[in-house]
């Protein structure tokens, strides 16, 4: 495993092997960016929507 | 031949459940083969409840209707596949999902199980274990997915009524390349015990059919509140109210992050759908783009969570595909999932006063009609994107919020040939699936919306 994005991986025991990591990791960039984007200027007074919760329930 | 044409026959006495039901399996022998929509046909099971209708039910909503469930769906006796070859290893379901169950005690006929794209992870109707979901259209060309085998069944003429699973647009997609009317209903509307999950915050479940009114009868059925689902909200039945009309209804087209996604076929779609929708104006969502990637996030993040104890063991037995965005979902921080989830929050605040101005709002539902198999590149415009991970970019904002959408197929422009299915989507706020689906009826009687294909006869 040569990148270090994929580290994380063996912790969780994900064995990830050699030929898969390039698609993994355009994947986990484009996971990270997109992320990163939608984490930008939430206001602190935010709880995320529950997970079990619909969206027009009282 | 709609499903309710086939209810109203069996009621009538002019037709037997027995009948339609050996029609079908018939039918599916002969074609199945080259549409690859069938993963299990159970015609002893179907056999039997088609006498019980034609002795009991003839009076049921949908008497004598076959059907078949994306094989996501239990189905007590089969294993639950969910497209993968690891859920093989599972255990037969002891009992069916609700849905099945409830749409059977509505008289309708299951007669089997289909294919779909591996744990529901991708827009195709690809399968690496089971072979693809083809188009009935054009059989070189995806079905459209996850529930790919759901659009080649009743587009194929196979069944008039199938049942698929909506997270990102699973129901839509496959509804837009294969020329179909369907339906994700608002999140927490359907329960969906029994079903293989992907993402608990936004999986729904919902029906694909022929017209709007066998997509208003079979969401009908399923309604009410299940403890089985914790999500399942604990609303009684509302029904679709079809013959209500759009009389009063205001209906905003929306641009921006829509118009330029969609290709010129998508948005000429909407356009004629439009036109048919008296006094339809402009509208914005400038949330949309960041409401697509917090719905991309949570579904990496949540997915990759289900599937943890797989990916641990036996990565190499998914679908390469699936695995790669798998993998990449269990490696996000945990900090950008709770932002996402957060997002989605702030996204819900910021959309739903829309609906103050605007009873349904209409969206392309593909940037283009169904690419050719094994296609792995979208054009959109000048960008070339990763295909099954983008061809439902302009569903999956509604996914984030819940939100209920009606799946309309759009006629062919006149003189343009027959070229292939387009659909738009009706988009209505939190639990007005009955607002979707009266504009879904009105465009289809208006002519601007009919199913694409042959309408097959199943009496």
């Amino acid at each position: 495993m040569t990148d270090p994005l994929l580290a994380p991986a063996e912790a969780l025991g994900i064995a990830v092997a050699p030929e898969w990591e390039a698609a993994v990791l355009f994947h986990l960039r484009l996971l990270l960016r997109l992320g990163a984007e939608v984490s930008e200027g939430l206001p602190d007074a935010l709880d995320p929507l529950p997970l079990d919760r619909p969206p027009g329930a009282p | 031949m709609s499903a309710a044409a086939i209810a109203g026959a069996v009621r009538d006495g002019r037709a037997d459940a027995a009948g339609v039901v050996e029609l079908t399996l018939s039918r599916i022998a002969e074609r199945d083969a080259a549409l690859g929509a069938f993963t299990a046909v159970l015609a002893d099971r179907a056999r039997a409840r088609a006498a019980w209708v034609d002795r009991e039910g003839r009076h049921l909503p949908l008497a004598g209707v076959p059907f078949a469930v994306k094989n996501l769906f239990d189905v007590a006796g089969l294993t639950t596949l969910a497209g993968s070859r690891i859920n093989r290893d599972l255990p037969p379901a002891a009992a069916d999902a609700a849905a099945v169950r409830r749409l059977e005690a509505a008289g309708a006929v299951l007669v089997g199980a289909l294919n779909m794209g591996e744990y529901a992870y991708d827009f195709t109707g690809e399968n690496a274990h089971y072979g693809p979901s083809r188009n009935p259209h054009d059989t070189g060309r995806m079905a459209g997915g996850s529930s790919g085998g759901s659009g080649t069944a009743v587009a194929g003429g196979l069944v008039p009524l199938a049942l698929g699973s909506d997270t990102n647009g699973s129901v839509r997609v496959p509804a837009a390349f294969c020329g179909l009317f369907g339906l994700r209903p608002t999140y927490g509307r359907l329960s969906r015990a029994g079903t293989f999950p992907f993402v608990a915050s936004l999986d729904t479940v919902g029906p694909l059919a022929r017209t709007a009114a066998d997509v208003a009868l079979a969401y009908e059925a399923m309604q009410g509140p299940d403890a089985l689902d914790p999500a399942c909200a604990g609303r009684s039945v509302e029904p679709a109210r079809l013959a209500d009309g759009i009389e009063g209804l205001r209906v905003g087209v929306l641009g921006g992050y829509f118009r330029d996604n969609a290709g010129p076929d998508a948005w000429a779609a909407l356009e004629r759908a439009a036109a048919a929708l008296p006094g339809a104006g402009k509208a914005e969502w400038p949330g949309a783009a960041f409401a697509r990637q917090a719905a991309y996030v949570v579904t990496a993040v949540e997915g990759a969570a289900l599937h943890l104890g797989r990916l641990r063991t036996r990565a190499a037995e998914f679908d390469p595909e699936v695995r790669d965005r798998l993998i990449a979902g269990a490696l996000v921080p945990g900090s950008l999932y709770v932002a996402a989830q957060r997002h989605r929050r702030a996204a819900r605040d910021a959309m739903l006063p829309l609906f103050d101005r605007f009873d349904a709002l209409l969206a392309p539902s593909t940037p283009c009609p169904a690419p050719p198999l094994g296609a792995k590149v979208l054009r959109v415009g000048d960008e070339e994107l990763p295909l099954r991970a983008t061809v439902g970019l302009l569903a999956q904002p509604f996914s984030c919020l819940g939100l209920p959408v009606a799946a309309v197929p759009i006629v062919a422009k006149q003189g343009a040939g027959p070229g292939l299915p387009l659909g738009v989507q009706v988009v209505a706020a939190p639990w007005r699936e009955d607002v979707c689906l009266r504009v879904a009826a009105h465009l289809e009687q208006a002519g601007v919306a009919r199913a694409a294909g042959e309408d097959p006869a199943w009496t």
